[in-house]
């Protein structure tokens, strides 16, 4: 019998069946024995399957020290004292935000949040069933509310200044209380002048402020400042051309401060 | 000469020689099967498919087929992770004329066999089939797995398998033929 090789050279490419494609692919196929038209299918996949090993191994050495290497790097299984870098974040990461989570509404629940966070904190608690103080007794929260209460209020000066900064404060400022600043520099008692009066006149019952009120309020000053608070309140208005805020009583008490001009006109009480 | 189950507990163990018995079982193949779709890179894909293997080495239990086809899941991983990092394919093809025609005169068949070699023969796979044939037949030669493993790792069902490489070796007869390769 003939064999493969002795067929025709324009022999078709026959069909070949599962198994003799298996012993193709696995090489167990001399080219000789191939099937019709086979013979070099057979040759390029001995070929193929003889690896040319030597000249991959060149490395061997270098990567079966990498490969010792890695292995002893392995963290053992369950986990060790070590551990990644990126677990070790994603622990400190949820310390945070459970810190956050539960030391936020803490604080809330103490009120010791400033303010605007302590509203916010609330809010959000509040709809989740949670009740914290909020902020909702401040006079005042928005603009538009201290606006109404500069524009309607009857009071002026000092008076209304100090109305609109408790509002906007919740009743925290102190604004228009402290005239005893006044006796401490001759300028400054100039300024506050208006500040002194009205102090005078709520510690003197009014009686005096009702007629002068303004050289009550310096007066005290000027006592205090053991008289520097009229010299310095008289230098400041020379000083400024009469513009400075010198004005009550010194203003009435010192000829050269013209009281028209400047800070000492307000001095007059209604 | 220690089996294969031997080496493979000496190995997890670290031991040198152990490691590179397993080195020597699958490194040339992973080059030659890597190259076989990006020569460029081939060494660099297969050192680190090599290293995977190394660090999974303590979870894998089988023998050395399972070994060889578990050790290419993670050399084709590799590939494909370098393919994706690319988002092109480079398999540097080359026309079949240019590898098998290259006599005229003379015996075609002494020139071609004289050339035969397994990158040679690698090319003329990859430039004459399609990208899945030509790793059917790649699998199948190189890594001397069978179809159950081929498809397993490439994730296709056995019968597709089988198509792809009855056609594949039918392309490259016609191939082959049409160059006067075969007779």
């Amino acid at each position: 019998m003939s064999g493969w090789d002795d067929l025709p050279y324009e022999m078709p490419i026959g069909t070949i069946d599962e198994d003799t494609t298996d012993r193709l692919l696995a090489g167990r196929i001399h080219p000789d024995d191939a099937p019709p038209g086979y013979a070099g299918v057979a040759r390029i996949l001995q070929a193929a399957g003889s690896l040319p090993r030597s000249e991959h191994l060149s490395r061997e050495a270098e990567l079966v020290a990498a490969a010792r290497e890695v292995m002893s790097l392995r963290s053992p299984p369950g986990g060790g004292a070590g551990g990644s870098p990126t677990r070790h974040r994603r622990a400190l990461a949820g310390l945070i935000v459970t810190g956050a989570l539960l030391g936020i509404p803490g604080l809330a629940a103490a009120n010791a949040l400033p303010d605007p966070a302590q509203h916010a904190v609330s809010r959000v608690l509040h709809k989740v069933g949670i009740s914290v103080p909020g902020n909702e007794d401040h006079p005042a929260s928005t603009g538009q509310e201290i606006s109404n209460i500069a524009t309607t209020t009857s009071s002026i000066g000092v008076a209304k200044g100090a109305e609109i900064s408790t509002a906007a404060s919740g009743g925290k400022s102190q604004a228009g209380q402290h005239g005893r600043q006044a006796g401490q520099h001759g300028r400054q008692a100039g300024q506050h002048g208006r500040q002194a009066g009205q102090h005078g006149h709520q510690r003197n019952g009014g009686a005096r402020s009702s007629h002068t009120p303004s050289v009550g309020g310096t007066g005290r000053a000027d006592a205090a400042s053991n008289g520097k608070s009229t010299h310095g309140t008289a230098k400041a208005d020379v000083k400024s051309g009469g513009r400075s805020s010198a004005g009550s009583g010194n203003a009435a008490t010192v000829p050269t401060a013209p009281i028209e001009h400047g800070g000492g006109k307000p001095a007059a009480h209604p | 000469m220690a089996g294969f189950e031997e080496t493979l507990v000496a190995a997890r163990e670290g031991e040198a020689e152990a490691l590179a018995r397993l080195f020597r079982l699958i490194y040339p193949r992973f080059v030659c099967y890597v190259g076989a779709v990006t020569p460029t890179d081939a060494e660099d894909v297969a050192a680190d498919a090599w290293l995977d293997v190394a660090r999974g080495l303590h979870r894998f239990e089988g023998d050395e087929q399972a070994f060889r086809a578990w050790a290419f899941t993670i050399a084709r991983r590799r590939l494909l992770d370098l393919q994706r990092s690319r988002a092109r394919r480079r398999t540097d093809p080359v026309e079949p004329e240019d590898l098998v025609g290259a006599g005229g005169a003379g015996d075609v068949e002494e020139e071609a066999l004289a050339r035969l070699g397994t990158g040679w023969a690698i090319r003329l796979i990859t430039s004459s089939l399609s990208s899945d044939q030509a790793e059917v037949v790649i699998l199948r030669v190189i890594g001397e797995l069978g179809v159950d493993e081929v498809a397993a790792i490439m994730g296709k069902r056995r019968g597709t398998v089988r198509v792809l490489q009855h056609r594949a070796l039918r392309r490259l007869a016609m191939v082959l033929e049409g160059q006067g390769v075969t007779r």
